[in-house]
């Protein structure tokens, strides 16, 4: 189970508070497919550090469970590794065999040579591909979703949703956390927007899509290739 | 760094404590490998590079002892009396560098739900393992040589100091690790509290030919047993009057104690 009891958490901006979260409460079931809409610049870094284990709030209890996943995110990768020998790396971290997350990246990332040269001769579409192939290879209970479900050009796009919908459909949950309620639209099933502190609870797409309405553009940040998963 | 009074509930995975183990040991293993090989770089130079310091601490300790005309005081050459007691001590500063950045090291990781703070520790101190060996080598075989010399006592006394410097690093900063999750400042503190070591802690000079008044002081430092311990295993002509591997074995423990109190109550 994931989520939140009663939680506050604020940051100060100079002398003021910024209040992300105050006495907020969700429950989201291992294998649920939640989306938690932020307004740009109102905490949704955050949350994810919340929700990640690495933030502890200022009050309540954050829940988390076992076997969450972050997706798409290449904080494992070094600059200095091949694209194969990283992936090799990250198998041993989510224990799943090495040879078989080796060749479903090389497969599903689609890099070519490439995929056997240094990470840092890559670029950031092909760095995001890898990341995004790494975190669909292994078997997560739950993924963890920094505004981007899918990365890439748009055939690339379609095939990681493919595949991502596939792991949904077998019961593998995903909490979204973002700006931009598009993303998750096809692949989420409630929808909650965060507003003054409070996890706002929508009716559907169309409603969360007009909670956001004026304050957020639901096209911002499309060019962004790698999920930011914010950790400093 | 974790900050706030409330909760975060821990992850429960239902697993033997075998499999535990094996999974620990794998994300140790892997964290390990991830830091040799970008510390490798592309050609292996920047790797190289770190052992030119301990090298750069030998020879100015060197030129310290012809300037100031000092000999070694115990029957061998200054070379190898210097090496006696600053491979242990580099041992010792350099695992305490590499456990005292895991917490930046490894924040980008922690949200990977396997990979905690403690995966971090044991890594770079098991990194800085291989590293004291390949010092080890490097410096033994420099002084052979350079200069046809090289000796070893007795080498699983000389390896029970050496690994006693190791200890103490590590748990001296883990215990930093854990005060500094209630104020940064201990960070400063540890390092601040690390700069009169060097002199301290019978580098280059030996515990034996100090007055006793010193020594009562001098004694409760717990690197300065360890380094002893190691010159003795080292040395042919040298036994230790004071050297005890209990009483590091105490300092030890007392500050692995704290650091996992410290460390494991002020999380999740």
């Amino acid at each position: 189970m994931w989520g939140f009891v009663d939680c506050t958490r604020y940051y100060m901006t100079g002398d003021r508070p910024t209040v992300v979260l105050f006495q907020a409460s969700l429950v989201v079931n291992t294998g649920e497919k939640v989306a938690l809409l932020v307004r740009p610049g109102q905490g949704k870094s955050t949350i994810i550090r919340l929700l990640a284990g690495l933030d502890r709030p200022d009050g309540g209890t954050v829940l988390r469970d076992a076997g969450g996943w972050p997706l798409g995110y290449s904080g494992w990768f070094q600059a200095d590794m091949t694209g194969e020998a990283n992936v090799r790396s990250l198998a041993q971290v989510a224990d799943v065999d090495p040879l078989d997350l080796a060749a479903f990246c090389q497969d599903f990332a689609e890099l070519g040579e490439m995929y056997y040269r240094p990470l840092k001769l890559y670029s950031p579409t092909m760095k995001a591909r890898l990341a995004m192939a790494a975190s669909l290879g292994i078997p997560a209970r739950t993924y963890l979703a920094d505004d981007k479900i899918a990365t890439g050009d748009e055939a690339f796009r379609r095939k990681t949703t493919e595949v991502l919908t596939a792991r949904l459909a077998e019961g593998c949950g995903l909490i979204f956390v973002g700006s931009n309620p598009r993303q998750a639209k096809d692949v989420c099933e409630r929808f909650y927007v965060v507003s003054e502190g409070e996890i706002v609870p929508c009716d559907g797409f169309d409603h969360a899509t007009e909670l956001l309405a004026g304050t957020n553009d639901p096209d911002a940040d499309e060019s962004a290739e790698v999920p930011v998963f914010d950790l400093a | 760094m974790i900050s706030g009074a409330g909760t975060v509930s821990r992850p429960v995975a239902g697993e033997s404590f075998s499999e535990w183990l094996r999974v620990q040991l794998q994300l140790v293993l892997a964290l390990a490998e991830r830091d040799v090989r970008s510390r490798l770089g592309e050609n292996g130079f920047g790797f190289a590079m770190s052992f030119m310091a301990p090298l750069a601490w030998i020879a100015a300790t060197y030129l310290a002892f012809a300037m100031l005309g000092r000999t070694s005081p115990v029957y061998t050459d200054v070379v190898t009396f210097i090496i006696s007691g600053l491979i242990p001590y580099a041992t010792f500063r350099h695992v305490v560098t590499a456990v005292g950045r895991t917490r930046s090291t490894v924040r980008g990781l922690l949200i990977y739900p396997a990979v905690t703070e403690e995966h971090a520790v044991a890594s770079a101190a098991l990194v800085e393992v291989l590293n004291s060996a390949i010092l080890l080598g490097v410096v033994f075989a420099a002084n052979f040589l350079l200069f046809g010399r090289g000796e070893m006592d007795d080498p699983l006394t000389f390896l029970w100091g050496t690994a006693l410097c190791w200890a103490l690093g590590v748990s001296y900063a883990y215990a930093f690790l854990g005060l500094a999750r209630f104020n940064d400042r201990f960070n400063q503190i540890g390092q601040i509290l690390l700069r009169p070591s060097f002199f301290l802690s019978a580098v280059f000079f030996t515990a034996n030919e100090l007055p006793d008044y010193l020594l009562d002081v001098l004694s409760w430092n717990p690197l300065l047993h360890a380094v002893e311990i190691a010159r003795d295993g080292m040395l042919l002509h040298y036994q230790s009057r004071v050297a005890s591997g209990s009483y590091a074995l105490l300092w030890i423990a007392a500050m692995l104690m704290i650091g996992a109190v410290l460390n494991l109550t002020r999380r999740d």
